[in-house]
């Protein structure tokens, strides 16, 4: 071999090296090219100058969220920049979106979470669930994906699955699971990634999606929903697709006999290392339930945010945790995502944009209620495979409710049509950390992700539009 | 007497190579370093994935902490099976277990362990796997003196008869 030659070892074809190798100036560029298209272009029939302007807003932060051009936070500044400067929406208006109510329910369930991380009690609980119930190798896949799906119900999803996984590492280091050939190491980690998902779209504890929507319906239509109603809604949706995803690991993923004693006495090593239960995560459990409770009692008439950010102060005063802890555990720019997300549907609508853009996409296409709410849930689900389920609300709730008005179907449903599939991506690492973390544990193969995600995403987009058709009504939810 | 090295990236499991790097080694009398390099990027990605979903820095250092561990446990064992293996061939076995840039790794191990013969693993992926998954540029720089030989191997589709060849 020639001595200055390099050997290059790559298996992917050409032209995704070639466009990974200038792909971030490239993308960025783009952005910036399709925001002056489409605002010097003249302005579309149907459309007013205002509006155009918003939709130029609108193109270069679907287009940055999308492909992940700039941290999805910093297009959200982008966006609250853009719309005053281009006289979309006034300053006042646009900053002041900052301080919708959702945004403030998310930071106080985020800081709830921080809390039951911090002290330990969230691990805790997993610990006493795994060893409680993980005697054989099928009741310990069962308590993890239960476990992940029920944590869900009460803490972001994301969260759940981050404070799971090192339990599940330790699980399988101590079954010492060589990962070729064994199919109980991917069935492990995939039912932490799928219990975590299919339990986050129970309640709106579950991700920041669900208040995100409710703060962008609230904002465009006044309406809302409360914890209970929101949970009533989706709790028999999480159920079955409980139930399909359960079917799916023991048929997809076959184990045979094993020896599970090594990974009950690492959770029992654990929970003797973590010892008795402390003062502090009594308290915070107490405070946690008392939340909840408020949340369903309480919460329509002091709000979501009030009762979160109510639960925040307590958990302050009783100095069970601090400032930092805080701060270590939330990423901060989830205030800067969600209230610049709200301020760009705010936007769209007011500006008649979102009208507009409907008329051109989703009405286009739909021929009525069944198809509308199809083509809505599908987009949902496809967006959130491919960008955060955030982005992907963000982007589709100011369609879906101009679309509503269109074919006049009930404009309240669309904050769990679309923030519902948002949260199924069950398909690609990229959809959730969830699904990256149980990728990366090198234990999956990217079809092992893809064909059973594939089919649970069709069976969940199934069960959800066979839920608003027969169960949603029986709530008073009607299409 | 050149030694022979064997590169092996995070879930792949050698045959082939582990069989070539073996023979090299007992007709030559040379010892055999086994490299597993464990990849940060990884981490990097999976960081980068916590912070999209607002989730703070102490929670993304605990998840990291866990994957570095379990990679590490894996490496080790892998190492293992191919102790026992180099064992009954009759080979001297230098395992090592490095994280960094592959090309960095390399330059280094070959210069220091004084490889002559180096056996390169590169992981054999599906269509599918190809199309969906990103996966990093390896640059081993050409040195005198030292044969490189690239072999594709399975990943953790071992023993599947249905994977798709590249």
């Amino acid at each position: 071999m020639a001595a200055n030659r390099n050997f290059v070892v790559d298996t992917r074809p050409l032209w995704i090296i070639l466009l990974q190798s200038g792909r971030q100036p490239a993308l960025l560029l783009t952005g910036i090219a399709i925001y002056l298209a489409i605002r010097f272009l003249i302005t579309p029939e149907g459309l007013d100058p205002t509006g155009h302007r918003a939709l130029a807003v609108f193109a270069i932060c679907v287009f940055y969220w999308a492909f992940d051009v700039l941290p999805l936070m910093i297009t959200s500044i982008l966006a609250i920049v853009l719309l005053p400067m281009t006289d979309v929406l006034p300053a006042k208006e646009a900053y002041s979106l900052f301080g919708n109510e959702a945004v403030f329910f998310i930071l106080g369930a985020f800081i709830l979470a921080a809390a039951m991380m911090k002290s330990g009690l969230s691990s805790r609980l997993a610990l006493l669930i795994l060893g409680r119930f993980g005697h054989d190798p099928i009741a310990l896949l069962r308590g993890i994906f239960l476990l992940n799906a029920t944590m869900s119900f009460f803490m972001s999803e994301h969260a759940v699955a981050a404070m799971t996984f090192p339990i599940i590492v330790e699980i399988i280091a101590a079954l010492h699971l060589p990962p070729e050939r064994v199919n109980y190491g991917k069935s492990l980690v995939l039912a932490m990634a799928w219990g975590s998902t299919i339990g986050g779209v129970a309640t709106l504890l579950g991700g920041a999606r669900a208040p995100l929507a409710l703060g962008i319906l609230r904002e465009l239509t006044g309406d809302t929903f409360s914890f209970a109603e929101w949970a009533a809604l989706n709790i028999p949706l999480t159920i079955l697709l409980s139930c399909v995803a359960w079917i799916l690991l023991r048929t997809y993923f076959r184990t045979g006999e094993m020896d599970i004693t090594k990974a009950e006495q690492a959770v029992q090593q654990r929970l003797r290392e973590i010892g008795r239960m402390t003062l502090q995560e009594r308290l915070i459990a107490i405070i946690m339930f008392a939340t909840v409770a408020a949340w369903i009692l309480l919460g329509e008439q002091f709000g979501l945010a009030g009762v979160a950010l109510t639960a925040v102060v307590v958990l302050f005063a009783l100095r069970v945790v601090q400032w930092r802890d805080v701060e270590g555990y939330v990423n901060w720019g989830l205030i800067l995502m969600y209230g610049g997300a709200i301020s760009l549907g705010s936007a769209l609508h007011r500006s008649g944009a979102a009208t507009w853009l409907a008329d051109q996409t989703i009405a286009h296409w739909a021929t009525g209620p069944v198809t509308v709410i199809l083509f809505i849930a599908a987009a949902a689900v496809l967006l959130t495979e491919v960008m955060s389920n955030s982005a992907a609300v963000a982007i589709l709730m100011p369609l879906s409710i101009a679309v509503a008005s269109e074919f006049d179907v009930n404009a309240r449903l669309m904050a769990p049509l679309v923030a519902v599939p948002a949260g199924l991506s069950f398909m690609l690492p990229i959809g959730t950390p969830a699904n990256a973390m149980a990728f990366s544990s090198g234990y999956l193969r990217i079809r092992d992700l893809a064909i059973p995600g594939l089919i649970l995403n069709v069976a969940g987009l199934l069960i959800f539009n066979l839920m608003i058709w027969f169960y949603w009504p029986l709530l008073g939810l009607t299409p | 007497m050149k030694n022979v090295l064997l590169v092996i990236p995070p879930g792949v499991k050698p045959q082939i190579g582990l069989q070539r790097a073996l023979d090299r080694a007992s007709e030559t009398g040379a010892k055999l370093v086994a490299l597993v390099i464990l990849d940060p990027n990884e981490t990097v990605r999976i960081a980068s994935r916590l912070d999209s979903a607002f989730l703070g820095e102490r929670v993304g250092d605990r998840v990291i902490k866990a994957l570095e561990r379990e990679q590490s446990v894996r490496a080790e064992d892998l190492l293992a099976e191919i102790t026992a293996d180099a064992g009954a061939s009759g080979v001297e076995i230098i395992p090592l277990i490095e994280s960094g840039d592959t090309t960095d790794v390399c330059e280094r191990v070959i210069r220091q362990h004084d490889i002559g013969y180096a056996v390169l693993l590169a992981e054999r992926r599906s269509w599918l796997t190809r199309l969906l998954s990103r996966s990093s540029t390896v640059n081993i720089p050409a040195f005198e003196g030292c044969e490189i030989q690239v072999i594709e191997e399975t990943g953790n589709e071992e023993n599947d008869p249905d994977s798709d060849e590249i």
